[in-house]
């Protein structure tokens, strides 16, 4: 045992007392399983969710395109025994907001067994500030905001556990993609991503299932039979299925109320509605609607022939005989189908009813929010559709008098 | 001395107008080949609201797992303050036939020239990125020059259609991004505003004056004044149809 001094000597002994040593190895190993077993016992167990940098800016620093993809089970403790630190639940001018933070004890050995890989972490040799964790017994996705790796502080002269700093995460629409259903169910329920709710089929890129909450617009509802419903033609419009920029109007026999089984449309145009092309040419896609996360799939295929102007649609059979407000919705497309837009009902009513409407609300993954309350109260639509309009739209002489009746 | 009732929703119909010119603003994420993949309608909400509400609202079933949704906007009033550089005579009066369709129940309604306030909003924008937040400031800043109108109905029972500017004083920015780890980093815009609106009163009521009598006396004495003469107008044809393109029948009676 010996070191080499600043001057260049070698010295054989070290200038501490040597008959009281700091720690051997087997007495810092004997630490370490000490410490490894205490969290095991007193712990829990959480999920490490390693952060995935997109698309990295290099001017501000950040990655607003981050994804989660891998959640790795870890033991824990929780030094917070007693509950959160932080400010807890506030209210501020943007709402309310949760504000707990924690620190959490992990040993290094298990980390780097359990967790640690090149090709998933910024730096695979230590936690990371940044990466999230998600402790099912809290029910809360926390971000480590810091890494505290010498507390304790060399008490065998080694360094056993990182403790972890962590704050309830504000979450921006990041890509949750664990396999792990309650992570992944907080971008279902949170994300403001308007294309986690558009259909694929829709996409080019249509290869990937698509798995995400979705709502039937009101009024359409699928019956057991494979039936589906239509609103009640209105005056000047009918029942019609129009494609999204409602030029290519449907010229169909769904003319209202219930319809059976498979039905023929007749398009005035398949532009815009649905695009077959390449050998498999018969073009169709379907979309399998859960009334809830526990339902059986229940399906609604569209299929055009691939050329001439007809397409049918049918409801599956076995379907809940329900309102399906708020279901889930899957899109599977086949073959080379790309649905180009997302047939609707044609409607003179004050709102349109669609059969799959893709615009997401708002207020589903943001209840806060009163973009659509104010959207309605200035056009005097919706839940203000029998009051005046907030703002005037119509174009007038600003000079002129305020009333033509005076 | 004031207590009569009447509530125009002017300063709610501000409000809210205020707030709809900042709720359809769309951020969006751009992959490294430049693709959009993630487009998102930013949140927008008034920011006092009742703390239960907002409670059982954010989070009914206690099963909140983040500590909120970024980016997102709020907004609020901050004062009102008169505006001596817009008023006008106060007498003037508003005026509209009303219920024009049924003769016996038209009337006349009136309202005095309403008061000019100054309403002074701010506006908060959070985000979690900073480009996140210049896209939504960027997206704002340019319909201000510094103002931008609206026309709000302010109070439909009158017709009264007005354009109000809104006008924008001031951005302030802050990131608070240095300090320790454990210190939490807020990215938030406050940007304020000034609608110069107006406050309007109460909407009175009555029949529009279709007959007029006068009668003439020659000599006004104690007993019995012995009237000579008697002039009566009165308007024909349609009064009802709500403007005075009508015409008169005049009637002199004579007493000798």
């Amino acid at each position: 045992m010996g070191r080499t001094l600043a001057h260049g000597y070698w010295v054989k002994f070290m200038p501490t007392n040597h008959y009281f040593s700091k720690g051997t190895i087997s007495e810092q190993l004997l630490y370490e399983d000490l410490a490894i077993e205490a969290i095991q016992i007193y712990g829990h167990d959480v999920y490490y969710l390693p952060r995935t940098m997109v698309n990295k800016d290099e001017l501000f620093g950040e990655s607003p395109l981050s994804k989660f993809t891998d959640a790795y089970m870890i033991e824990m403790y929780m030094d917070t025994n007693e509950g959160y630190e932080g400010e807890k639940e506030i209210i501020s001018r943007f709402g309310l907001e949760i504000r707990d933070e924690t620190t959490f004890t992990v040993s290094r050995r298990r980390w780097l067994d359990l967790v640690s890989s090149n090709s998933n972490l910024i730096s695979a040799l230590r936690p990371n500030e940044g990466d999230w964790i998600y402790m099912p017994t809290i029910g809360r996705l926390l971000e480590i905001s810091f890494v505290d790796k010498d507390d304790p502080f060399f008490q065998l002269d080694n360094l056993p556990v990182y403790k972890l700093f962590t704050r309830t995460v504000e979450y921006s629409s990041e890509d949750l993609d664990t396999g792990i259903a309650a992570i992944d169910a907080i971008e279902t329920e949170r994300s403001t991503d308007a294309y986690d709710w558009q259909i694929l089929g829709e996409q080019t890129g249509r290869a990937t299932l698509y798995n995400n909450l979705f709502a039937l617009e009101r009024g359409t509802d699928i019956y057991a039979d494979g039936q589906i419903e239509l609103e009640t033609a209105t005056a000047g419009a009918g029942s019609l299925l129009t494609g999204e920029s409602q030029t290519n109007a449907v010229s169909t026999t769904l003319n209202g109320g219930v319809v059976a089984g498979i039905q023929s449309l007749t398009l005035t145009s398949t532009a815009g509605i649905l695009l077959g092309s390449g050998a498999d040419n018969a073009a169709t896609g379907s979309l399998t609607i859960h009334a809830d996360q526990n339902n059986a799939a229940e399906t609604v295929v569209f299929t055009w022939s691939g050329s001439g102007n007809d397409v049918t649609i049918q409801g599956d059979d076995g379907l809940n005989n329900a309102h399906h407000t708020g279901a889930r919705v899957t899109i599977e497309p086949h073959g080379d189908a790309i649905f180009d837009a997302i047939l609707m009902e044609d409607s003179d009513d004050y709102y349109s009813f669609f059969v799959i409407n893709e615009d997401y609300s708002l207020v589903t993954s943001d209840p806060l929010s009163d973009n659509t309350w104010i959207e309605e109260a200035v056009t005097g639509t919706g839940e203000f559709s029998s009051a005046d309009a907030v703002l005037d739209f119509t174009e007038k002489n600003p000079f002129g008098e305020p009333s033509e009746t005076i | 001395m004031l207590g009569n009732y009447f509530y125009n929703e002017s300063l709610r119909k501000t409000i809210i107008a205020f707030g709809s010119l900042f709720n359809d603003i769309i951020i969006s994420r751009k992959n490294s080949t430049g693709t959009d993949t993630q487009s998102m309608k930013v949140p927008l909400a008034y920011g006092p609201k009742q703390k239960f509400i907002v409670r059982l609202e954010s989070d009914p079933g206690l099963t909140q797992k983040v500590a909120m949704t970024l980016p997102r906007m709020g907004f609020e009033i901050q004062s009102f303050d008169y505006d001596p550089t817009r008023k006008l005579n106060r007498i003037i009066r508003q005026k509209k036939v009303s219920n024009t369709t049924d003769k016996k129940l038209k009337q006349m309604q009136t309202q005095y020239t309403p008061v000019p306030y100054n309403m002074n909003f701010e506006l908060f924008v959070m985000t979690k990125n900073s480009d996140d937040g210049i896209q939504i400031i960027e997206q704002i800043l340019p319909y201000f020059q510094p103002e931008y109108t609206v026309s709000i109905k302010e109070v439909p029972e009158m017709d009264i259609v007005r354009d109000v500017p809104v006008i924008l004083n001031s951005i302030a920015y802050e990131d608070t991004y240095e300090g320790d780890f454990t210190t939490r980093r807020a990215i938030i815009y406050t940007l304020g505003f000034t609608a110069k609106s107006y406050v309007y009163g109460p909407v009175t009521t009555a029949k529009p004056i279709t007959k007029v009598q006068v009668d003439t006396y020659s000599d006004l004495q104690d007993q019995a004044p012995e009237r000579v003469q008697r002039f009566t107008t009165q308007a024909v044809v349609d009064v009802t149809a709500g403007d005075d393109n009508f015409g008169f029948n005049e009637t002199t009676s004579e007493w000798t």
